[in-house]
């Protein structure tokens, strides 16, 4: 039932951009039954936005990466978006919050026009939804005491000093650890962020292990803890980059482009990206490498 | 898009969902079991003969009774976090539903004719055996249908447990659907499992009742 009222839009958006073409060039005609509405709907789309002045983004309430403090959007995600849409003549961000798991049913449903929670961008998404180029990798980290006492800085030193690792319950950061030759005996698994934080502090482990951006804001309160200079960790050989971006609806190519456009401008300009994304524990660490691209990471 | 009934995405997400499925089943059945025995505690309990008994059992059955399921999980998950989050689901769902059971239980044991109370006392049974020998086979007797569809309505409340992250059947289906953006069919075929468990049960409650006399 809920596809219905998305499907007669679409139906609808498809008959106007026929339409449209015929009116202005009959030889776009043939371009737009192409690429179905993406050609007329898109550019209309960032007309729209442009005309009304405002966009519509999501976010899931996830501190760093979208959420709400007082009355302001604040994190990785919308920073950025605030940014390009402001370069692209949209001044401004209308958030919607919604469930982690709303964020998609509610994007195709036309209820927003950007995902604005710094989504992972996997394969198996790709099928479902349109990403735009990394905002952001996620490369791993380690928190460690104050002071870095047993002088760890990634997980070869990690294993040459013999120390105790922590890892999340059923997170990646765990083969990362095996993979590198640290000993089973030697990693401890904990269920929160919070929990690794306080084994640390209490000498339990002697580094948790997990991405640099979730350290560094879990390090903000707790302050006997450092979070070390993060790394791209390998896993039987690949890098693993565990990339995130924004999310717009399936038929919306051209405003993604025209986002992707401005995105590599901030992207490229390091200074600016870590001036506007340091707040929420981004580094030039975090930038996402030029090669990295959606289309080959949608492909796996 | 998502336009038509994604199959494919159906077809993988299957197995998953019946692999949560088991956990669903198991918290029903485990949940359903201190509902069942907690239940008839509480109501025995109830017709204890010293106010210090019943007046505590009966405010924290209320207490039970007027909260939310939901608000009860996430703080006991919230205080007992070192619990295995499906031990403190399967507890929660049981004392949650015991608060309904004891007064089904004890419509049933009022229903249990005076002469009969009186008839043990006549033969001077103790309170233990005119429980165990007289009243609570009949009470138990005239309540089982009505315990049966409080353990099917417990059967579809399991979700809430996906929640404390118990990893039952919605709990599969959220994660598949946030892994793969499809939602509207692994939801479908979770409410379908549901259905598919949940309506023959139900018609077996239903002759039940017929064969006991209701």
């Amino acid at each position: 039932m809920a596809d219905f009222p998305h499907l007669s839009r679409r139906g609808f958006l498809n008959r106007s951009a026929a339409v449209g073409g015929l009116l202005v060039v009959p030889g776009v005609l043939s371009a737009c039954s192409k690429t179905d509405s993406g050609a007329a709907t898109g550019e209309g789309a960032l007309d729209k936005l442009r005309k009304q002045g405002f966009v519509r983004v999501a976010y899931a309430n996830e501190a760093p990466y979208g959420y709400m403090e007082g009355k302001e959007l604040k994190g990785e995600a919308p920073t950025l978006h605030r940014e390009i849409f402001k370069a692209l003549g949209v001044d401004e961000l209308k958030p919607t919050l919604s469930e982690w798991d709303g964020l998609i049913p509610g994007l195709q449903a036309g209820k927003y026009d950007v995902v604005s929670a710094g989504m992972a961008i996997t394969p198996e998404r790709c099928a479902n939804a349109l990403f735009s180029e990394p905002e952001f990798i996620s490369p791993t980290a380690m928190m460690v005491r104050k002071g870095n006492p047993r002088k760890i800085t990634d997980l070869a030193s990690a294993k040459a000093a013999g120390v105790t690792v922590g890892v999340m319950s059923g997170a990646v950061e765990a083969s990362y650890a095996k993979g590198a030759g640290i000993a089973e005996g030697k990693i401890k698994t904990l269920q929160k962020p919070q929990d690794g934080a306080d084994a640390v502090k209490g000498g339990r482990i002697d580094a948790f292990l997990l991405t640099g951006i979730s350290l560094r804001w879990l390090a903000r309160t707790n302050p006997e803890t450092e979070v070390t200079e993060a790394f791209v960790p390998e896993l039987d050989g690949t890098k693993q980059f565990s990339p995130g971006g924004a999310v717009f609806r399936q038929g919306n190519e051209d405003l993604r482009d025209s986002f992707n456009r401005e995105l590599k401008k901030i992207v490229a300009d390091r200074s600016r990206y870590v001036e506007l994304l340091g707040e929420y524990g981004f580094g030039a660490t975090e930038i996402p490498p030029a090669t990295l691209k959606t289309a080959d990471l949608c492909k796996g | 898009m998502n336009q038509s009934f994604n199959w494919e995405a159906a077809r993988e997400a299957l197995p998953l969902l019946l692999e949560g499925f088991r956990v669903t089943l198991l918290a029903t059945a485990l949940g359903t079991l201190v509902a069942a025995v907690l239940g008839l505690a509480v109501a025995v309990a109830g017709r204890a003969p010293s106010r210090l008994v019943t007046v505590p059992v009966k405010a924290v059955a209320e207490f039970v009774r007027s909260t939310p399921l939901l608000v009860q999980l996430v703080g006991a998950a919230a205080v007992f976090s070192s619990v295995e989050p499906l031990v403190v689901g399967i507890v929660v769902l049981g004392i949650h539903y015991a608060a309904y059971t004891s007064e089904v239980y004890r419509a049933g044991i009022d229903g249990v004719p005076q002469g009969q109370w009186e008839a043990c006392r006549a033969l001077s049974m103790s309170p233990r055996r005119t429980w165990q020998a007289v009243i609570l086979p009949q009470a138990v007797r005239n309540v089982l249908p009505a315990l049966g569809n409080y353990a099917i309505s417990m059967f579809k409340e399991t979700p809430f447990l996906a929640v404390i992250t118990v990893q039952e059947m919605v709990f599969e289906a959220r994660k598949y659907g946030a892994d793969h953006f499809v939602y509207t069919e692994v939801f479908t075929l979770a409410g379908l499992i549901f259905l598919v468990a949940s309506y023959p049960t139900s018609l077996l409650m239903r002759k039940l009742e017929k064969r006991l006399g209701h």
